[in-house]
């Protein structure tokens, strides 16, 4: 190539530097960028977006089987607009402390509980579907022997319906009470169980001369990933103050939490082997068929990258701990009650939640 | 809502930068079995309800023991919204109560930390998070709890370098800069690695949007000018930049919540916006006034063309001082160039000389045309400070190590100017390989193309600098 020729690139390559648009370090580039992925996303969701197929039919076709065994007030009682204040109200205290809406299965018959089971099991995944039913288990197990009842129990759980159940538009099944709250978004054939509060205590007590656990799989997944960190990774996990509540509990809608804890790509292969189970706790609740794509998205390099695990407590099994599991489409927050007194419990008593920045309730379905 | 630790009243603290304003959101959860005794300690009268007066004085305790500082410096917090349950369910442990308000937080700040002195009569927990908003100009970089979760300091800087949410798998050079700041220097050597990261982190930001490299480009380009031209605009644009950094975080250390940097910032845009406009339209009202003499030389101007390109380089090589008043003398090419045939009153003229003939700079008559001129295009190019650089100087500042910060930026600066010049080497040696004669070239409309860019650069800078005053002197206003 002539010299000339070179120069001329040359002095082209430099004008087109200079030539930048003006600002000091601007960000629009990179708000810009976010911008358009957030657009993309939501193009591709809404293109996604179709009837009601398979799981989502599923639930669909119990929650009008469900309808149909009720009478006119029961139906009245049981629907309601898919509000924000609606959709908001759910919380893990018992039932005197906290005003919920719709039927509580204590309050139904045998053939309309089944009913609301049968949503349940049609939205939930085995896994999902057990764990609901051992916290609520546990629940009764708890109003048996407290020593302080605030209206709690094994039957004192709410089936509401917010929004119209639709083969195409966005509605949802709120199922809960002491220490469970399930919030099940159906919109076409997506859906989404972000946010759910899983609670549990007693969080392990026997019955029929086994023992149930309804949230072992997340404490253990959880330690056995703590468990596996170098003494770098464990630093840069353990939070550097107690925290022994949830933070992103009921009526904390809305709000992303700033990432704290280890990176995930700092993870070898065997910690994110770990991670995955660890996440698979919490993702796959939800039915099989629409959680394995979630599951198979968290667990994606580039969502790894900003994936973070915080931690505070010991890491031999058995203590009260806190966790935190953050990535792009979710956040999981994990908290043994330490305090002391009647019902504290320590290990004994779990709160925990899931949700999903920007599509808690389906926001993006 | 929730209610647990049952023992204790728990204050969940939830801090927040947002657009202009750092959003405090206090919610206090006693559990029940303090929970009777924390409402009778809010239900001052006891008649077992909550009046709006009791309310009042018990937001007005939690605003007076909650403190907020933005880069050092004392913020107040006001309260935007408090909501209390009935005092049954409070009393019961079913309640919440949440209190939100805000703080000014400039565009520029760095740091903040909130504490929480909020002690009722019980036993108390105290969690304090961040959380994010939406469309932001801050975003938490790192998060310190201290005093037993009593207070938290987080690190802000632009959205875009968050490593909370970016998490990069490695860390960044400004990462590495800002982390080098809070550890001590374990020898020399960490010394000279540090600046050198400084030194390319300046290197690097110099190829980002800004720094006045289209100015540069335009003017260089327009004027056809030296490498000692873009060597000294290079330089004035690097040091204008550094005294800017210097200058405002001086201000905003020293003078704290007197000097917003969301309002000087604007204001330093707009008067390097005015500073570009005016010079732009006189090199404009002077490059089109001889336009039309021009024309009467084309054909000297065509025949001298070759001349001028070599005697460029051989004058620049090697004759350095050869000039005479007009630069014609030294060479005896007195009409060798179409633009710069014309010694009197041209506004770039000057530079045009310099081109052929050294450093004239400073020598022409003509309004916009001498070192002062160009000078003035550098100091418009650098008055607007980097955030990055801000930030180091503040946080050095704030850890007592300002000296190291100054260091670190005097190297950031050096980076920065290493590119600028280079840049405007290759430009100024570019232009003269594209040169063509005739009126109709690129080369004969350059000049006055070049300084309607100048122009419009100056109006957009101008513009820019205004809307960004008016908004922040709106924000000024609903904040305090």
């Amino acid at each position: 190539m002539p010299a000339s020729h070179v120069r001329r690139l040359l002095y082209a390559g430099a004008v087109s530097l200079l030539l930048l648009p003006a600002g000091c370090g601007s960000d629009s580039d990179d708000e810009a960028g976010e911008s358009s992925t957030a657009t993309a996303s939501a193009s591709a969701s809404a293109t996604a977006t179709s009837s009601a197929t398979g799981a989502t039919a599923a639930v669909l076709s119990a929650a009008n089987a469900f309808l149909a065994t009720l009478d006119d007030t029961q139906k009245t009682t049981v629907q309601g607009e898919r509000t924000t204040a609606n959709l908001a109200q759910w919380s893990n205290l018992p039932d005197q402390l906290f005003e919920r809406a719709g039927l509580r299965m204590d309050k139904l018959s045998g053939e309309q509980q089944a009913a609301v089971l049968a949503i349940l099991k049609a939205g939930l995944s085995t896994d999902g579907y057990n764990q609901v039913a051992g916290i609520t288990t546990a629940d009764g197990v708890l109003a048996s022997t407290a020593t302080m009842n605030l209206d709690f129990g094994a039957d004192h759980y709410w089936i509401r319906i917010l929004g119209t159940p639709s083969a195409t538009d966005i509605w949802t099944v709120q199922y809960g009470g002491h220490h469970l709250a399930v919030n099940l978004t159906m919109k076409g054939d997506e859906m989404t169980l972000a946010p759910t509060l899983w609670g549990a205590q007693p969080a392990s007590y026997t019955e029929s001369s086994k023992t149930v656990e309804p949230l072992s799989g997340e404490t253990k997944a959880a330690f056995a990933l703590v468990d596996s960190l170098d003494a770098t990774q464990l630093k840069a996990a353990v939070l550097d103050t107690a925290v022994t509540e949830i933070v992103l509990g009921a009526g904390q809608d809305g709000k992303t939490l700033a990432q704290e804890g280890v990176q995930a790509s700092t993870f070898t292969s065997e910690q994110k082997t770990l991670l995955q189970a660890l996440l698979s706790q919490w993702i796959t609740p939800l039915v099989t068929s629409e959680s394995s794509a979630k599951l198979t998205a968290a667990m994606t390099s580039a969502n790894l990258a900003k994936t973070t695990f915080g931690w505070y407590g010991s890491t031999t099994i058995g203590n009260p701990i806190y966790y935190r599991v953050q990535g792009p489409g979710f956040t999981i927050e994990f908290a043994h009650q330490q305090g002391q007194g009647a019902n504290a419990g320590g290990v004994t008593h779990i709160h925990s939640i899931y949700r999903e920045p920007d599509n808690d309730y389906g926001a993006s379905l | 809502m929730a209610a647990h630790p049952l023992d204790q009243v728990l204050q969940q603290v939830y801090v927040t930068p947002a657009a202009g304003v750092l959003e405090v959101q206090i919610d206090i959860v006693p559990g029940a079995l303090v929970a009777g005794a924390f409402a009778r300690s809010v239900d001052t009268d006891g008649d077992r309800a909550l009046s709006a007066g009791e309310t009042a004085a018990h937001t007005e305790t939690l605003r007076a023991t909650s403190a907020v500082r933005v880069d050092g410096r004392a913020e107040p917090l006001t309260i935007t919204s408090a909501a209390y349950p009935a005092y049954d369910l409070l009393a019961a442990g079913g309640g919440t109560i949440s209190v939100r308000g805000t703080a000014p937080l400039p565009a520029a700040s760095r740091q903040v930390t909130v504490r929480d002195g909020y002690r009722p009569g019980q036993p108390t927990s105290v969690q304090m998070s961040v959380t994010l908003a939406r469309g932001a100009a801050l975003a938490p970089s790192d998060i310190h709890h201290g005093e037993s979760g009593r207070s938290i300091t987080v690190d802000l800087a632009p959205p875009a370098v968050s490593t909370a949410v970016e998490a990069p798998a490695a860390p960044g050079l400004k990462d590495r800069a800002f982390a080098a700041l809070r550890s001590p220097l374990a020898s020399p050597w960490a010394l000279l690695v540090l600046l050198a990261v400084c030194a390319l982190l300046g290197a690097f930001h110099a190829l980002t949007p800004g720094h006045g490299k289209a100015m540069l480009a335009a003017y260089l380009v327009g004027s056809k000018g030296t490498r000692r031209q873009a060597l000294f605009l290079g330089l004035v644009i690097t040091v204008t930049h550094t005294a800017s950094v210097v200058v405002l975080g001086a201000a905003v250390l020293l003078a704290g919540r007197h000097v917003l940097p969301d309002v000087l910032v604007p204001s330093l845009e707009l008067a390097a916006g005015l500073i570009v406009l005016i010079l732009g339209l006189r090199v404009v009202r002077h490059r089109w006034s001889h336009r039309a003499s021009r024309h009467a030389d084309t054909h000297a101007r065509a025949g001298a063309h070759g001349h001028i390109h070599e005697h460029a380089h051989t004058h620049e090589h090697g004759h350095p001082h050869g000039r005479g008043d007009d630069g014609h003398g030294a060479h005896g090419h007195p009409h060798g160039d179409g633009d710069h045939g014309h010694p009197h009153g041209d506004g770039d003229h000057g530079h045009q000389h310099g081109h052929h003939h050294g450093p004239l700079l400073g020598r022409r008559s003509g309004p916009g045309a001498g070192r002062g001129a160009l000078a003035a295009l550098g100091v418009s190019g650098g008055l607007l400070p980097c955030p990055e650089a801000l930030g180091i100087l503040i946080l050095a500042a704030g850890l007592n190590r300002t000296a190291l910060g100054l260091g670190m930026i005097a190297a950031f600066s050096a980076g920065l100017a290493a590119v600028l010049v280079a840049l405007g080497l290759v430009l100024v040696s570019g232009a003269r390989a594209i040169k063509k004669p005739g009126p109709a070239s690129l080369a004969a409309r350059l000049p006055l193309v070049s300084a309607a860019v100048v122009v419009v650069l100056g109006l957009v800078m101008t513009v820019s600098g205004a809307a960004h005053f008016a908004e922040a002197g709106a924000l000024a206003a609903v904040i305090r």
